[in-house]
């Protein structure tokens, strides 16, 4: 993919950004419970290490990755997305390729114009979801867990209670069925009965588009907690499907407490007419 | 583009594809050129998945061409204090973009200037791109 041009590096940003990072959510009502509710975004200040983690989804072997670049004085003059670029390559080709079952490599490198998000305008599925950019609204409730999406305005529900869930139709669907629990500081949730769909291996903000493709023999294990200092939101998630992974994939995503921020709907979706296959190696 | 920067630095970024896009944008788009265009907005919709610019082009002859410009989306593009009134229709403006492939009069955004000379910049969408670079600046100052 070719370099792109973009506009002046703005210091104005950070100050007209929400600037909320500071403060907290408001604690959860629920007694008892871990206190994850309210609204968590973007990563705007702190340890790069978490930025990396907030573009889409990072592993331990990205991050230490980073970290080396970032050391590396060789690096000093390039730009901290360039190095993004470089350490979130290696976590794919050195973590998540080497975990593919040759079915699953088979996949890669999808032609963006085939995302069904892109061409049909339909939302992405859970393995994309969960890592969306931008806001995630977390609602605790007695009997389920609510998680709002900024990117797709998508919706997810965990229900704490099994055996009083509404079970829904036996087919997969786009986000699955979740169900969750407390385990001390953090919030489990165990989600199966995912539609095939894209795999999020690589964002087009690194220098390939490396996506792939997952079955809907995926399942899924997140688990939810704050950071030590309660301004973070860590998520560590477990994928598992034999059918495109020959061992566990673990990824993490983190989130900063942005009370001020919001969510608007996602309703003027524009179905493409005008498009090329293949831009993929540009 | 002439311009009067409403915020600091001429340091130029680059960097690949769309950080925070919901899906890439370039079956559509060649980020490989840019085409600008002067003209006057007709309608702008600070809505998801993508904002839109209506924008009324003379060309010459006289004939008048409707583009439109394409954005991020709200989601994006309101953490940066847009809204609603950015851009107000019968505003003229120059934009700057990356054009379709096909060369069809539609482009997505890079840059543009408003009536007042104000330059609004796609990299001032997304403040996670100046926050990094702070938090580069200050891990360097701990590191010496």
């Amino acid at each position: 993919m070719k370099r792109k041009v973009f506009g002046g590096l703005v210091s104005l940003g950070i100050v007209l950004a929400t600037g909320s990072a500071a403060c907290s959510p408001e604690p959860a009502t629920l007694a008892g419970v871990p206190a994850l509710e309210g609204m968590w975004s973007g990563v705007l200040n702190g340890a790069i290490e978490d930025m990396f983690c907030d573009w889409g989804w990072c592993t331990d072997v990205g991050r230490e990755r980073l970290r080396v670049l970032l050391d590396d004085a060789a690096n000093d003059k390039r730009l901290t997305i360039q190095l993004f670029g470089d350490a979130a390559l290696y976590q794919i080709e050195h973590y998540v390729v080497p975990r593919l079952t040759p079915a699953g490599r088979a996949t890669l490198g999808v032609d963006p114009a085939d995302d069904p998000g892109f061409l049909l305008c339909e939302p992405w599925g859970f393995a994309r979801q969960i890592f969306a950019p931008h806001q995630l609204l977390i609602t605790q409730l007695e009997d389920r867990v609510e998680l709002h999406y900024g990117t797709w305005d998508a919706r997810r529900t965990v229900w704490l209670d099994e055996h009083k869930a509404p079970r829904g139709a036996s087919e997969p669907s786009r986000l699955g069925f979740s169900v969750g629990h407390y385990d001390g500081e953090t919030l489990v949730v165990e989600t199966s009965g995912i539609a095939a769909n894209f795999a999020p291996w690589g964002w087009d903000w690194s220098s390939r588009f490396i996506d792939g493709k997952h079955s809907d023999e995926l399942r899924a294990t997140e688990r939810y907690a704050r950071s030590e200092d309660g301004d973070r939101l860590l998520l560590t998630v477990t994928l598992d499907d034999p059918w495109s992974m020959s061992e566990p994939l673990v990824l993490k995503r983190v989130w900063s407490a942005a009370p001020n921020e919001q969510i608007y709907p996602d309703t003027d979706c524009e179905r493409p007419r005008d498009f090329i296959k293949g831009s993929a190696a540009q | 583009m002439k311009a009067k920067l409403i915020a600091t630095t001429a340091a130029m970024l680059l960097y690949a594809g769309s950080i925070h896009a919901h899906h890439s944008t370039t079956p559509v788009y060649d980020t490989t050129r840019t085409v600008t265009k002067t003209g006057v907005v007709a309608q702008f919709r600070l809505v998801n998945p993508h904002a839109t610019l209506k924008l009324e082009v003379a060309e010459e002859g006289g004939n008048v061409v409707p583009w439109i410009v394409e954005f991020d989306g709200r989601v994006n593009l309101t953490r940066f204090g847009w809204n609603d009134d950015t851009l107000k229709p019968g505003d003229r403006i120059t934009v700057m973009g990356n054009p379709t492939h096909s060369n069809s009069p539609r482009m997505f955004f890079i840059e543009l200037e408003r009536p007042d000379g104000t330059q609004l910049r796609r990299a001032m969408i997304d403040p996670t791109v100046g926050a990094l670079e702070e938090a580069r600046r200050q891990r360097a100052e701990q590191k010496h």
